[in-house]
C-alpha cells in the first residue's frame, strides 16, 4: 500500500519534474520562464496530435520540441527586443491556450478533447534487475519510458550544471553577466542555449502529460508550470531540491485526494492543503537553517 | 526629466500599439469568414457606441486597480504574485460585510465596505512580508501559495454557507442597491467607481513621488542594502508596501462588485491579478501610466466580445490576436529595430 | 471620419433580415460534451428549416455571461437568443424586462415566467438516479471486474449547486435503492480537463475497493477510464454515449439529449409555436433523458438480470411512479 502510494506520487510528480528542470535553466541566466505553463500545454497537443497521425512516439518528441523550440525563441526575440519577460510570457501563455484550441476545431474539428486510437501505447516497463526485491520493486518499476527518462535526466542535468563548462559558464552569467562577460563568456550564446534547453524539458513536459493518456484536452496542463516554477525558484540551482519539492507537493495533492475519501472536511478546503503546507514547509526550513546558521 | 521620460515612453507605446494592432488583425484576416467586418469591431467596437465605451471602462477599473497594487509592490522591491488571492478574498469579506449592512447611509456604507477590502487584502499580503522577514521566504513564492489558498477558502463559503440558495451558480446574495455605486452611462456598466479608481491612481502617484514613505519605498526599491545604511527601517518599508499592494487589489475586485455585478460570483476577477501585474509592467511602473495600459487590455477584451457577438471571431482566435498584441507591447526595442536604427540607439 | 464609420457599422448590422438565432454558450463549446451537442442540435435546426444561427462563446468566468446577453439583446438582430444552465435565470429575468420585444429561451435552466421567456430544465436528478441504481447493481453483481465489496465511486469535475444538490443525492439514492448497504465514495478533481487528475483520483477510489465510477468531469474522466481499464474496473459515462472510448470498461452511459432538446426548441420557435412564458422540465418520459439500452457492447457486457432491472426502473420512472426525491 505503502509503496503503491510512492509509485502513484512519483508518477503524478514526473510531467511538474520535467517542467521545473525546463524552468531551472532559465532560473540560472537569471532570468524566469513564465511561460512553462503555455510551453507544457503546446507541447502536449503537439505530442498527441503527431503521435495520433504517425503511431511514432520518437517523431511526436521530436515534433514537441520543435514546437517548444519556437516557443523559447520568441522569448529570445522577446529579449532582444527588450520586452518585458514576464508580460511576453504570459503572452505566450495565453497564445497557448488560443492555439491549441483553434488547431482542435481545425485538425480534429473539435475543441474538446481528443481521444487518439493511434497513438503508441506507453506500457509500463518492469525492471527485472528489481524483480525480486519486495518494496524497492513496487517504488522504482513500472513506469512508463517517459518517466524513467525523466529519472535519468535528472542526473544528467545535475552533471551538465555543476560539472561541465557549460553548466557553470551558465551559472556564471546568471550570478553576474557583467563580470562574465569579462570573463570572455558569450552571454548571449549562453541565454540562448539555456532557453532552447528549457524548451526541451518543457517539451518533455507536455508528452508526459498527454502521451500517456493517449489523449488531449484544452487546459490540460492545469497549473502544473506555475507550479514547476515555484520548485525552480525554491531549489535555485540545486537540482535535487527542485526535484524534491515537485515530490512533495506531489505527496500534498495525494494527501488532499485521500482525505476527500475517508473525511468529511469539505473538499474546497482540502484543496488548500498542498498551497498551505508548502508555505509552512518552507518556513520551517528556513527556520531550521537559520538556527543553524547562528 | 519625468515628463520628458513619459513623452518619449508614449511615442514608443503608441507605436508599439499600432504594430500590435496590424499583427493581430492580420490573425483575423486569415482565420475570418468575413474578415474586414471581423477586424473593424475588434478594433473600433469598443468606442462603436456609448453601451461598449462604457463597459470597456468599466472593465478597466479593476485592472487600474491590481495595476496600482503591483506598481506599489515593485517599486518596493517586492514582488507580490498573490494578487489574484488577495483581491478574491478580500471581496469576498467586503461583500459579507456589506450583505450585513442593510440601512445604513451609503455615504458611511461605502467607505466601510472597502475599508475593509482594503485591511482583509492588506493583512493577506502583509503576512506575506511577515515570513519575508521572519524567515526570508521568498514573498514571490508565499504570497502566489497563500493566494492560491484562499481562493480555495472564499470558494468554499460561496458554495456553502454564504451561497445565495436561489442562484444556480455559486454566488453570494445581492447587495443592497443602496450599497452600490450610481451607474454612468446606463445601460452600460459604468458606474462611479471609476472615479474612486482615478482618485487613488493619483494619490498613489503623489505618495510614491513626493511623500517620506515614497521616497523610502523607492530607496528600498532600488537597492535595499543602502537604503539600509541610509537609516531607513527597510522590513518596515517592505511590510507596508505589501499591506498598500494587498490593500488596492482588494480595493479593485470591491469596487467591481459594488459596481458591476452587485454580488460575489465564483471565479468573477479570474486574471485581474496576473493581468495586473502585467498592466504595471507595461506602464513601466508608473501610477498615471497605469490606466491608459489598463485601458487597453479592457479594449482588447471588448473588442473580443463585441467580434465575436457582431462578427465570427472565436474565444480562441481573439486570445491569439491578444497574446500577440501583449507580446509585442512591452517590446521597448521593437521601433528602434524596425526603424533601423537599433545600433545607434542601444548598442550593447 | 468616426462618425461615418459608427454609421457605417450601425447599416451593416441592419441588414440581416433573415430568422436568426443566438445561442449564448455559458462555457466554451470546447471540452463540454452538452455544449457540442447543443451546438449540434441547433446547427441540424438551422438547416433543416434554413435559418442563420450564432454560436457566442461566453467562456469560463460567469460573470461575463450577462454582460454579453444584455449586449447580445441590445443588437436587436436576433429573433431568438437562447442561452443555458442554472446560473443565467437572473440574467435571463434581467434581459427580458430590459428588453421586452426580444424573445429570450433559457435551457437547462428554469427563468422566471415572463411574456418573452421560454425555459426548459432537464431532471438531472433521474439521470444520476439511474446511474447509481446501474452502479449499485454492478457492485453486487458476480461481473469479472465486480469484487465482493458494495462500494462503488463517482468523480466530479468541480462542485456547483447543481451537483451537489441534484447529481450527487441522486446517484446516492439510486445506489441504496438497488442495496441499502452500498458504499459511496465522492471525489471532486477541481477541473473539467485534466485527465492526469482524473487517472489519480481513480486509482485511490479503486484501492479502497470501489468497482465502478459514475464520472461527470469531462476531458477529467478520460484518465479514470485509462485507470479502469488497466484495473480491469469499471465506469458509468454521462451525457453522451462514449462506450465506443472502451467498450469493456465504460459499461453504461445515462444520456442527456441535448441535441434532441434544443432541435425542437428551435423548431417550435422557427414555426411561432414556442410557448413563451411558459417552462417546462424534461425528463425520461419527455424523451430528454435516456440510457444506452441498444449499445451492442452494453448488450454483450452487461449480464441480461441487470439489463432487464434497468428497463424495469427505466418504466416505472417514465411513468411517474418513482421520482428519485420522492416528491
Amino acid at each position: 500500500m505503502v509503496a503503491d502510494i510512492i509509485h502513484s506520487v512519483i508518477s503524478a510528480a514526473v510531467p511538474m519534474i520535467f517542467a521545473a528542470l525546463g524552468g531551472t535553466f532559465t532560473h540560472l541566466v537569471g532570468k524566469l520562464n513564465i511561460a512553462l505553463e503555455g510551453m507544457m500545454l503546446t507541447s502536449s497537443f503537439v505530442a498527441i496530435y503527431v503521435a495520433d497521425k504517425t503511431s511514432n512516439l520518437f517523431l511526436s518528441l521530436i515534433a514537441c520540441f520543435g514546437a517548444c523550440s519556437v516557443y523559447a525563441v520568441l522569448l529570445i526575440i522577446a529579449i532582444k527586443l527588450k520586452a518585458n519577460i514576464f508580460v511576453a510570457g504570459l503572452a505566450i501563455n495565453l497564445f497557448s491556450s488560443g492555439l491549441t484550441s483553434f488547431l482542435m476545431a481545425h485538425l480534429f474539428g473539435s475543441k474538446g478533447t481528443i481521444v487518439s486510437q493511434n497513438a503508441p501505447i506507453l506500457n509500463k516497463i518492469e525492471l527485472p534487475v528489481l524483480s525480486h526485491i519486495p518494496f524497492l520493486e513496487k517504488i522504482l518499476s513500472g513506469y512508463n519510458i517517459l518517466e524513467y527518462t525523466a529519472f535519468v535526466l535528472i542526473f544528467v542535468c545535475y552533471v551538465l550544471i555543476n560539472k561541465t563548462v557549460i553548466g557553470y559558464k551558465i551559472r556564471a552569467v546568471g550570478k553576474d553577466m557583467n563580470t562574465a562577460r569579462n570573463l570572455g563568456i558569450d552571454v548571449d550564446k549562453m541565454t540562448i542555449t539555456s532557453f532552447l534547453l528549457s524548451g526541451i524539458f518543457s517539451a518533455l513536459s507536455g508528452a508526459v502529460l498527454s502521451l500517456p493518456m493517449r489523449s488531449f484536452v484544452t487546459g490540460m496542463s492545469n497549473n502544473r508550470g506555475w507550479i514547476a516554477l515555484v520548485a525552480v525558484i525554491i531549489g535555485g540551482e540545486r537540482i535535487f531540491v527542485v526535484v524534491l519539492f515537485c515530490l512533495i507537493f506531489g505527496l500534498f495533492t495525494f494527501l488532499s485526494n485521500f482525505l476527500q475519501l475517508i473525511s468529511k472536511i469539505p473538499v474546497e478546503l482540502l484543496m488548500t492543503i498542498p498551497y498551505i503546507f508548502t508555505v509552512l514547509m518552507m518556513v520551517l526550513y528556513a527556520y531550521s537553517t537559520r538556527k543553524k546558521a547562528g | 526629466m519625468f515628463m520628458k521620460v513619459n513623452r518619449r515612453w508614449l511615442k514608443v507605446f503608441l507605436f508599439t500599439l499600432v504594430v500590435a494592432f496590424i499583427c493581430g488583425s492580420v490573425i483575423i484576416l486569415t482565420t475570418s469568414k468575413n474578415p474586414l467586418t471581423a477586424i473593424r469591431w475588434f478594433c473600433l467596437g469598443p468606442v462603436s457606441n456609448t453601451y461598449f465605451l462604457g463597459n470597456m471602462l468599466s472593465g478597466s477599473i479593476p485592472l487600474v486597480l491590481t495595476g496600482l497594487a503591483a506598481v506599489i509592490a515593485f517599486s518596493a522591491g517586492t514582488f507580490n504574485l498573490g494578487l489574484e488571492g488577495q483581491l478574491y478574498f478580500a471581496t469576498f469579506c467586503a461583500t459579507i460585510v456589506a450583505l450585513h449592512l442593510e440601512g445604513l447611509v451609503r455615504s458611511f456604507s461605502i467607505p466601510l465596505i472597502l475599508f475593509v477590502a482594503f485591511i482583509v487584502g492588506g493583512l493577506a499580503a502583509a503576512f506575506s512580508g511577515v515570513l519575508k522577514i521572519l524567515f526570508r521566504v521568498d514573498e514571490l513564492l508565499s504570497s502566489f501559495l497563500i493566494g492560491q489558498a484562499l481562493i480555495y477558502i472564499a470558494d468554499y463559503f460561496l458554495n456553502g454557507p454564504f451561497r445565495d440558495p436561489f442562484a444556480g451558480l455559486s454566488a453570494s446574495k445581492y447587495i443592497s442597491g443602496s450599497m452600490m455605486f450610481s451607474k454612468i452611462l446606463p445601460p452600460s456598466d459604468l458606474h462611479s467607481g471609476v472615479f474612486v479608481a482615478i482618485a487613488i491612481s493619483v494619490v498613489v502617484y503623489f505618495v510614491l513621488r513626493f511623500s517620506n514613505l515614497g521616497y523610502q519605498i523607492k530607496v528600498t526599491g532600488s537597492n535595499h542594502d543602502f537604503a539600509h545604511y541610509g537609516g531607513i527601517k527597510v522590513h518596515w518599508v517592505w511590510l507596508v508596501a505589501l499591506f498598500l499592494s494587498g490593500g488596492m487589489a482588494g480595493l479593485g475586485g470591491t469596487i467591481d462588485v459594488l459596481g458591476v455585478h452587485g454580488r460575489m460570483m465564483k471565479g468573477f476577477s479570474f486574471g485581474y491579478g496576473f493581468n495586473g501585474i502585467a498592466v504595471a509592467l507595461i506602464a513601466r511602473n508608473n501610477p498615471i501610466s497605469v490606466i491608459p495600459s489598463a485601458l487597453l487590455f479592457s479594449y482588447l477584451e471588448v473588442g473580443a466580445q463585441v467580434s465575436s457577438i457582431m462578427a465570427d471571431v472565436t474565444p480562441e482566435v481573439s486570445k491569439i490576436v491578444q497574446a500577440t498584441i501583449f507580446y509585442l507591447i512591452t517590446a521597448e526595442s521593437l521601433a528602434d529595430f524596425l526603424i533601423g536604427k537599433k545600433v545607434a540607439a542601444h548598442g550593447r | 471620419m468616426k462618425k461615418i464609420l459608427v454609421l457605417m457599422i450601425v447599416v451593416l448590422s441592419a441588414v440581416v433580415n433573415a430568422y436568426s438565432v443566438a445561442l449564448l454558450i455559458t462555457g466554451e463549446v470546447g471540452g463540454n460534451a452538452i455544449y457540442e451537442m447543443m451546438v449540434q442540435g441547433a446547427v441540424r435546426a438551422s438547416k433543416d428549416f434554413g435559418f442563420d444561427v450564432k454560436v457566442i462563446e461566453g467562456g469560463y468566468n460567469s460573470s461575463k455571461w450577462e454582460p454579453l446577453l444584455i449586449s447580445l439583446a441590445s443588437t436587436k438582430s436576433y429573433d431568438l437568443i437562447v442561452t443555458f444552465t442554472e446560473g443565467m435565470p437572473k440574467s435571463v429575468e434581467k434581459a427580458a424586462k430590459m428588453f421586452p420585444q426580444q424573445k429570450f429561451a433559457l435551457i437547462d435552466g428554469i427563468a422566471p415566467n415572463l411574456a418573452n421567456v421560454y425555459s426548459l430544465g432537464f431532471k438531472d436528478e433521474e439521470m444520476a438516479y439511474l446511474a447509481g441504481y446501474f452502479a449499485g447493481l454492478i457492485t453486487k453483481s458476480n461481473l469479472p471486474g465486480a469484487n465482493s465489496e458494495l462500494k462503488i465511486g463517482m468523480i466530479a469535475g468541480d462542485i456547483y449547486p447543481a451537483m451537489t444538490e441534484k447529481m450527487k443525492p441522486a446517484y446516492e439514492k439510486g445506489a441504496k435503492s438497488a442495496d441499502e448497504k452500498t458504499e459511496i465514495f465522492f471525489s471532486v478533481a477541481g477541473s473539467w480537463a485534466d485527465p492526469n487528475k482524473g487517472y489519480e483520483l481513480a486509482q485511490l477510489q479503486f484501492s479502497q475497493g470501489v468497482d465502478v465510477i459514475f464520472l461527470v468531469a469531462g476531458g477529467t474522466g478520460i484518465g479514470a477510464i485509462k485507470k479502469a481499464k488497466e484495473l480491469g474496473r469499471y465506469v458509468i459515462g454521462v451525457d453522451s454515449n462514449v462506450i465506443y472510448l472502451a467498450p469493456d470498461v465504460i459499461l453504461a452511459c445515462v444520456l442527456k439529449r441535448a441535441d434532441m432538446a434544443i432541435y425542437e426548441v428551435l423548431k417550435k420557435a422557427y414555426l411561432g409555436k414556442l410557448p413563451l412564458g411558459h417552462s417546462e422540465r424534461w425528463g425520461i418520459r419527455e424523451g430528454a433523458i435516456g440510457f444506452t439500452f441498444d449499445d451492442p457492447s452494453y448488450l454483450q457486457n452487461v449480464p441480461e438480470q441487470i439489463r432487464e432491472k434497468m428497463i424495469d426502473l427505466f418504466e416505472k420512472v417514465e411513468r411517474g411512479e418513482i421520482t428519485p426525491f420522492g416528491d
